[in-house]
């Protein structure tokens, strides 16, 4: 356990905190619109919430990102 | 981390072939299968619009075939009413001309009948005349009435006209009366008419009760009648004409 | 307890000097599944559509919509990509429900190749569209600065299409791996029921953007032709 595991462990932690925070606020906004625009016109419920799901899931991939990033750091760490 | 570029290009092969594979096996004949339906659907209904069309031509020519039917009809029935109609016209005509007929000839047969009675009537008036007119003259002498009768003949020839008398002397000149005259009777009789009737042969006598009284000469040419037949005759003849004025 | 890393593909054997990995196997295995598939239900195609029929007949018919709405182009020459792309990632990412088995989907090499095929694809398409100097050309639009972003650009949505699908699968695989080394039994149902859905999601979405890449590239190319 040198210093470069160390900081391995806390910038993995740090980019997975970073990127459950940043999509969550997204993905409330997401949400958030999606649920006005439903309100305003529920014919097309169908319509925006496949949108929906489809855009969480693009920002979700930003959650992903970060993972890949820390799991490298933990587990493919290039100068460990 | 590493990237091991033989699974990387195996992986690619794979996908590459995972598509033709699908293509082959999938795609194409799921596509084929639905355009063949789609051609199916398509032929389906050209073939239903053409049955539409086709029953739609058959509807139009029932139609006009229904149409000629019920004109055909109607002209059929006008024809038929119009043949009635003359028929009925021709039997009530006729019926009205049997009924003229027959109402015509009832009362020509009525008039027939009526006639007939009325001759009946008279013969049997003329025959009571006579019978009652004979009665009266049995109270009487038959010289007187014979001496009358025979006055009045001899006034009538007088009246005459030359050529009448003529006719009478000429020819084979009959002098009827109603009874038997004696030989006397009948030569002054004979005399008397020939005093009458100038160039007279002998005349011929003979007997007729039907005269009651009186005289009739007789030729084939004509006939004097002076006799009371003769007068009763007339007034019977004169009381029918009178009967007829007032009723005609 | 040590966790194994998720990063590292196995190698079962090798075939001279080929080594042969566990994702490259468990695609032969999709590989005979689907193919044996499709060649029995489509060996009796009638006019009167059977159940099974009438299903495959929904979903090509619902990708052929699909990639008539976003590409805005006959789907004829595409489906047989696309529908490969989003039936072969749906089924591995499914294929993570029998046990034992890892999806290939789960391994930086397979999606790294499906990208790979995606941006062949988009090139490939682009030039038959227009011919090669006009295809370019596209690179150059609106302006001539445009040319060193769009040429990123191409790389960096290929990269990011790898990434965006080996992390999510990926993710889920560790997840589940990690919850079934620490809970056991039935805690990792509600993770596999989430991990059906964002396989479910992600096929949708990488089908979705190589149709929106290749639509671009014959898109612009149209356009562009349009406009001479």
């Amino acid at each position: 356990m040198n210093w470069i595991h160390l900081v391995s462990i806390l910038g993995a932690a740090f980019a997975i905190s970073i990127g459950a925070i940043a999509p969550a606020l997204a993905q409330g906004r997401a949400v958030a619109a999606a649920m006005d625009a439903i309100a305003r016109q529920p014919e097309a419920a169908s319509t925006v919430s496949r949108t929906l799901f489809v855009g969480l899931a693009m920002i979700e991939t930003m959650a992903i990102y970060c993972l890949v990033i820390a799991l490298l750091l933990l587990f493919a760490n290039p100068f460990a | 981390m590493h990237i091991n570029w033989w699974t990387l290009a195996l992986q690619t092969i794979n996908v590459l072939v995972l598509v033709w594979l699908l293509s082959r096996f999938l795609y194409t004949p799921v596509l084929a299968a639905i355009a063949a339906r789609q051609a199916a659907a398509d032929k389906l209904l050209a073939d239903a619009e053409a049955a539409r069309v086709a029953a739609t031509a058959q509807e139009a020519t029932l139609k006009a075939r229904t149409d000629a039917f019920a004109a055909d009809a109607e002209r059929r029935r006008a024809e038929v009413q119009a043949g009635a109609d003359a028929d009925r016209a021709r039997l009530l005509d006729q019926a009205k001309q049997e009924v003229a007929d027959l109402h015509k000839e009832a009362e020509s047969a009525a008039g027939e009948e009526r006639k007939k009675a009325q001759a009946t009537l008279e013969v049997d008036a003329a025959t009571l005349a006579g019978q009652m007119a004979a009665k009266l003259l049995d109270r009487l002498p038959g010289d007187i009435t014979t001496e009358a009768m025979f006055r009045a003949l001899v006034d009538r020839l007088a009246t005459l006209l030359k050529e009448e008398r003529d006719r009478l002397a000429t020819g084979s000149l009959q002098v009827i009366t109603p009874g038997t005259l004696s030989d006397q009777d009948r030569a002054r009789f004979g005399f008397a008419l020939a005093a009458a009737l100038p160039g007279l042969t002998a005349p011929v006598f003979a007997v007729d009760p039907e005269l009651i009284a009186g005289f009739e000469l007789r030729t084939p040419q004509m006939v004097l009648r002076n006799s009371w037949r003769a007068d009763l005759d007339d007034l019977l003849h004169a009381l029918r004409e009178d009967a007829h004025a007032r009723t005609g | 307890m040590k966790i194994a890393s998720p990063l590292i593909t196995h190698t079962l054997f090798t075939l001279g000097p080929v080594p042969i990995t566990t994702p490259v196997v468990t695609t032969w295995a999709i590989m005979a599944v689907l193919t044996l598939g499709a060649w029995a239900a489509t060996r009796r195609l009638a006019l009167r559509p059977s159940r099974l029929q009438a299903g495959l007949e929904v979903i090509v018919d619902m990708i052929s919509g699909q990639i008539r709405e976003t590409m805005d182009a006959p789907p004829a020459p595409y489906l047989p990509l696309i529908g490969t792309l989003f039936i072969f990632v749906l089924v591995a990412n499914w294929s993570s429900l029998i046990p034992g088995v890892e999806p290939p989907t789960a391994a930086l090499e397979t999606d790294a190749a499906l990208a790979l095929i995606v941006f062949g694809a988009t090139i490939f398409f682009g030039v038959r569209a227009v011919g090669p100097g006009h295809y370019l050309l596209t690179f150059a639009q609106p302006s001539l600065f445009m040319v060193p972003l769009n040429v990123v650009e191409l790389f960096t949505r290929s990269f990011s299409l790898t990434v965006r699908l080996f992390g999510n699968v990926m993710s889920g695989v560790f997840m589940i791996g990690i919850v079934l080394s620490l809970a056991g039994l039935l805690v990792p149902i509600p993770l596999m029921a989430l991990e059906l859905l964002t396989g479910a999601v992600q096929a949708y979405i990488f089908g979705a953007l190589a149709m929106v890449f290749i639509g671009s590239a014959i898109g612009e190319a149209s356009q562009r032709e349009a406009k001479t």
